[in-house]
C-alpha cells in the first residue's frame, strides 16, 4: 500500500515540489560556492518557506477522500482509520525527506570530490531539517483532515509563513539582532545570530538534541492527529507535543548565540611549511594558495616598517566568528579574515589596524579611521576613500599627515602604541594614540 | 475460475437472516428518514423502490453501517450494529455501492479495487486473485489497467460495483447500480446479480422499475420511512394490471400499490 500511495498519492508531486522551489531558492538566494557548512546552514535558513508550503501540501493530501467523494465508501470499509491512514503518511514523511535529501544533493553536487573539510554536525544539521519537514507534513495532514473546508491548505501555507517569518523578526526582535533566547530553537529554521560566520561554527550538541526532541514530538503529535479520529486523537496527540515540550525546554541554552560553538575541526590551522608562517583555517584550506600572497606581503610591509618588532606569523582569524569571550590575540602575528576579498584589498585589509581584529564594541567611528590610518601609513600610500565607509577619510588624511611630520622613531612607536592597544584591547580613543 | 474457498465460506450460518431489523429508526439530519422498519432478509436479489425522498438511500446507508441507528434494532449476519464500536467482522462481509460513488482519478481500476479489497481486509494473498475475478465479472478486464479519470460513466459505475463484490460480501448493497449503464450492461449487471443471488444477500435500490422486475427476487416499497409493499415481483406486475398509468404492468403497479399504501396511511 505504500508503494501505491507513493505512486498515486500526492507524496511524488510534493518531493519534486521541496526540491523545485528549494533549488529555485539556492540560486535566487546566494551562491552555491561555499562549503559544507555553509549547503547545511543555507538548507536549514532557508527551511522556513518550504516548511510552510509542506504545511499546506499536508492539509490537501488530506482532504483527498473528502475531495474525491470517498468518505461514504471508507465508512463502510473494516480497516480502522489508523491503518488506513498510515501509508498515506509514511508516503508523505518519505516524500518530505526526499525531497529534501535530493535538495541536499543538488547543493553538494559542486562539493563532492572536492578535498573540503566535511563538519560533522551536517550530518544531523540535515536530518533534524529533514525531520521538520516530515512535521509539518503530518501536522498539515493532521489539520487537513480535521478541517474540511478547501481554504485549509492555502490558509495553512500562510499562516505557516507567518510563524516562521513574521513571529521571530517583529515579536522577538531577530530583525534587529537581538538574540531571541535559546527557545528560536523551537523553529525549524535556523537564525543567524549578529556576527556569525557560519563556516566556523556548529550547532552545539545540545542544540541539536533540542531540535531532535522537540521536532520529533511534533511530528509524532501531527501523525496521532491524524490517523486517531474524535477527540481521543486530540488528546493524545497533545501528549507527544507537551512532553517534547517540556523536555526541550529543560534543554535549550540561555541565549539563542550560546546555541553555536566554534567548531574546533573546521577552525584547525593549515600553514605553509616555509617562512614566513601563513595560517588559515582548515575549513578554508583551499584559500591559501590565494592569500599567501597578498598576506605575505603585508608581512613583509610590516617587517620593513617596524623593524625587529614587526610580527611574523600571520593566522587566519576564526575568533570573532561568535563575537564572544574572545581570547588575546597573540603579539607576534597578525590576524586576518579570508573572504572573497581581491589580492591587493587583502593586504590592505591584513593592515588594518597593524595586523589585530578589531575590538568587541569599538566601532565607533575614530576607533576605524586609526585602524586605516596605520595600513594608510604601512602601507605608504593615501587613504582610500573608496574602501571603508565606516572610516572618516579626510580625518584620517589629516592625522596621517600630521604623523608624516612626525621623526621616524616617533612615527613608527605611535603605530606600534596602536597595535599594543589593539591587542590589549585597551581603553581609550586610538585616534590620540597617532595623532598625540 | 479456480479458487481457493475459505472456511468462513463453506461455514453453515449461524443466523437466522442476513439482515434483521425490528423497528427500525434512521435519521437523516433532523428528519427521521427511515421510521420503524421492520425486515428479514436473507439470500436472494431485494428491490428497494419507492420515490424521492422515501428513505431508501438512507436505509441502505444504515445496512452499510455508515449511519447509526436511532432507535430499535439492527442485526446484520446474526450480530447487533447498533450501539457497537467494533464492526469490523461485519463490514469484512459487506459489500457497498454508494449513490455517489467516489473514486480517485490516478488509481488503475485494479489498484482501486485492490485498495478497497485492502481496506475490507482481504486476507493479502487472495487480493490479487479476488481483484482479477471482481473486475471480470463486471465486464472491466480490458480496462483493469487504465486509469480511473479514463473512465466512462458507466465503465466507472462499473468498476465501483467491482469493488463492492471483492471480498465476496455475504450482503451487498447497491445504491442506483445502473445509472450510467446502457442496455447491454444493465442486462449483464441483472445477470451477476442473479448469479449472486444464490448466497449473498443483494439489496438494489433503484428508480427503475424494471430493473427490479427484471432481476429481484423480491420487491419492497418504501415510502416516507415505512415499508409499504413486500412482495415478488410477480405480485408487483399483478397489481399492475392491463391499464392505467404508466407504460407497464409493473410501472402501474408500483402506481397503484403507492396510491393504496397512502391513502390507508391518511385513514389511519
Amino acid at each position: 500500500m505504500i508503494g501505491l500511495e507513493l505512486r498515486r498519492s500526492q507524496a511524488p508531486w510534493t518531493a519534486g515540489v521541496i526540491m523545485g522551489l528549494g533549488t529555485i531558492g539556492y540560486f535566487g538566494g546566494a551562491n552555491l560556492g561555499g562549503g559544507w557548512a555553509e549547503l547545511a546552514w543555507q538548507q536549514r535558513a532557508g527551511l522556513g518557506a518550504l516548511w510552510a508550503l509542506a504545511c499546506g501540501l499536508g492539509a490537501s493530501q488530506a482532504r483527498r477522500e473528502r475531495r474525491r467523494r470517498l468518505e461514504e465508501l471508507m465508512a463502510s470499509t473494516a480497516l480502522p482509520r489508523h491503518r488506513r491512514v498510515l501509508p498515506t503518511a509514511v508516503a508523505m514523511g518519505l516524500a518530505g525527506l526526499a525531497g529534501y535529501f535530493g535538495l541536499f544533493v543538488v547543493g553538494a553536487v559542486h562539493l563532492v570530490g572536492e578535498d573540503r573539510y566535511f563538519p560533522p554536525g551536517v550530518v544531523p544539521t540535515i536530518l533534524i531539517g529533514a525531520l521538520a519537514l516530515v512535521a509539518a507534513l503530518w501536522v498539515g495532514l493532521a489539520i487537513g483532515s480535521r478541517l474540511g473546508s478547501p481554504l485549509i491548505p492555502p490558509l495553512l501555507t500562510v499562516a505557516g509563513f507567518a510563524v516562521i517569518f513574521v513571529f521571530p523578526a517583529y515579536v522577538l526582535g531577530t530583525r534587529h539582532g537581538a538574540d531571541p533566547g535559546g527557545a528560536l530553537l523551537l523553529y525549524p529554521t535556523l537564525s543567524q545570530t549578529n556576527g556569525m560566520r557560519t563556516d566556523f561554527v556548529t550547532l552545539t550538541g545540545q542544540a541539536q538534541l533540542v531540535q531532535l526532541v522537540w521536532l520529533t514530538a511534533v511530528a509524532g503529535s501531527g501523525l496521532i492527529l491524524f490517523a486517531v479520529k474524535g477527540l481521543r486523537g486530540i488528546v493524545a496527540s497533545a501528549v507527544p507535543a507537551l512532553a517534547g515540550l517540556a523536555v526541550a525546554l529543560t534543554l535549550v541554552p540561555q541565549s539563542f548565540s550560546a546555541a553555536y560553538a566554534v567548531d574546533r575541526g573546521a577552525v584547525e590551522p593549515v600553514c605553509t611549511p616555509d617562512p614566513p608562517v601563513v595560517c588559515v583555517t582548515r575549513v578554508h584550506a583551499d584559500d591559501l594558495a590565494r592569500v599567501l600572497e597578498p598576506v605575505r606581503r603585508a608581512l613583509a610591509v610590516l617587517t620593513a616598517k617596524l623593524g625587529a618588532d614587526a610580527p611574523v606569523v600571520a593566522l587566519e582569524d576564526y575568533e570573532n566568528s561568535l563575537r564572544e569571550n574572545l581570547p588575546p590575540q597573540p603579539s607576534n602575528a597578525v590576524v586576518f579574515a579570508v573572504f572573497d576579498t581581491p589580492a591587493d584589498e587583502l593586504t590592505l585589509q591584513v593592515l588594518y589596524g597593524v595586523g589585530t581584529r578589531p575590538c568587541p564594541g569599538t566601532y565607533d567611528k575614530d576607533h576605524t579611521t586609526a585602524r586605516l590610518v596605520a595600513a594608510a601609513w604601512l602601507l605608504g600610500i593615501d587613504p582610500p576613500s573608496d574602501m571603508d565607509k565606516y572610516s572618516d577619510v579626510g580625518r584620517a588624511r589629516q592625522v596621517l599627515e600630521h604623523l608624516r611630520g612626525l621623526p621616524p622613531d616617533e612615527q613608527r612607536a605611535r603605530i606600534l602604541a596602536l597595535r599594543r592597544a589593539e591587542l590589549d584591547c585597551a581603553p581609550g580613543n586610538r585616534l590620540e594614540v597617532l595623532a598625540g | 475460475m479456480v479458487r481457493v474457498l475459505r472456511a468462513g465460506e463453506v461455514a453453515p450460518d449461524s443466523y437466522a437472516w442476513a439482515i434483521h431489523a425490528q423497528g427500525l429508526s434512521v435519521r437523516a439530519g433532523r428528519k427521521l428518514a427511515v421510521d420503524g422498519m421492520d425486515l428479514c432478509l436473507n439470500a436472494g436479489v431485494h428491490g428497494l423502490l419507492g420515490p424521492n425522498g422515501a428513505g431508501k438511500t438512507t436505509l441502505v446507508r444504515a445496512l452499510a453501517t455508515v449511519l447509526r441507528p436511532a432507535s430499535g434494532s439492527l442485526e446484520l449476519l446474526g450480530q447487533r450494529v447498533n450501539g457497537r464500536l467494533d464492526l469490523r467482522a461485519q463490514r469484512r462481509q459487506i459489500g457497498y455501492l454508494p449513490q455517489e460513488f467516489g473514486f480517485y482519478p490516478r488509481f488503475t481500476v485494479r489498484e482501486f479495487v485492490g485498495y478497497l479489497a485492502w481496506l475490507k481486509e482481504v486476507p493479502k494473498r487472495d487480493v490479487p486473485g479476488a481483484v482479477q475475478r471482481a473486475i471480470e465479472r463486471v465486464g472491466l478486464a480490458d480496462q483493469a489497467d487504465d486509469r480511473m479519470k479514463t473512465l466512462s460513466g458507466g465503465m466507472v459505475r462499473r468498476a465501483g460495483i467491482a469493488q463492492a463484490i471483492v471480498n465476496d460480501p455475504r450482503i451487498l448493497l447497491l445504491d442506483e447500480p445502473t445509472v450510467g449503464l446502457d442496455p447491454d450492461q444493465r442486462m449483464h449487471l441483472r445477470a451477476l446479480l442473479r448469479e449472486l443471488a444464490s448466497d449473498t444477500c443483494v439489496i438494489v435500490s433503484t428508480h427503475l422499475v424494471e430493473d427490479v422486475v427484471a432481476a429481484c427476487t423480491d420487491v419492497m416499497l418504501l415510502d416516507a420511512g415505512r415499508l409499504a409493499f413486500r412482495g415478488t415481483p410477480a405480485d408487483l406486475v399483478a397489481a399492475g394490471g392491463e391499464s392505467g398509468l404508466g407504460d407497464s404492468p409493473a410501472e402501474r403497479g408500483y402506481s397503484i400499490l403507492l396510491r393504496q399504501y397512502r391513502s390507508t396511511e391518511v385513514h389511519r
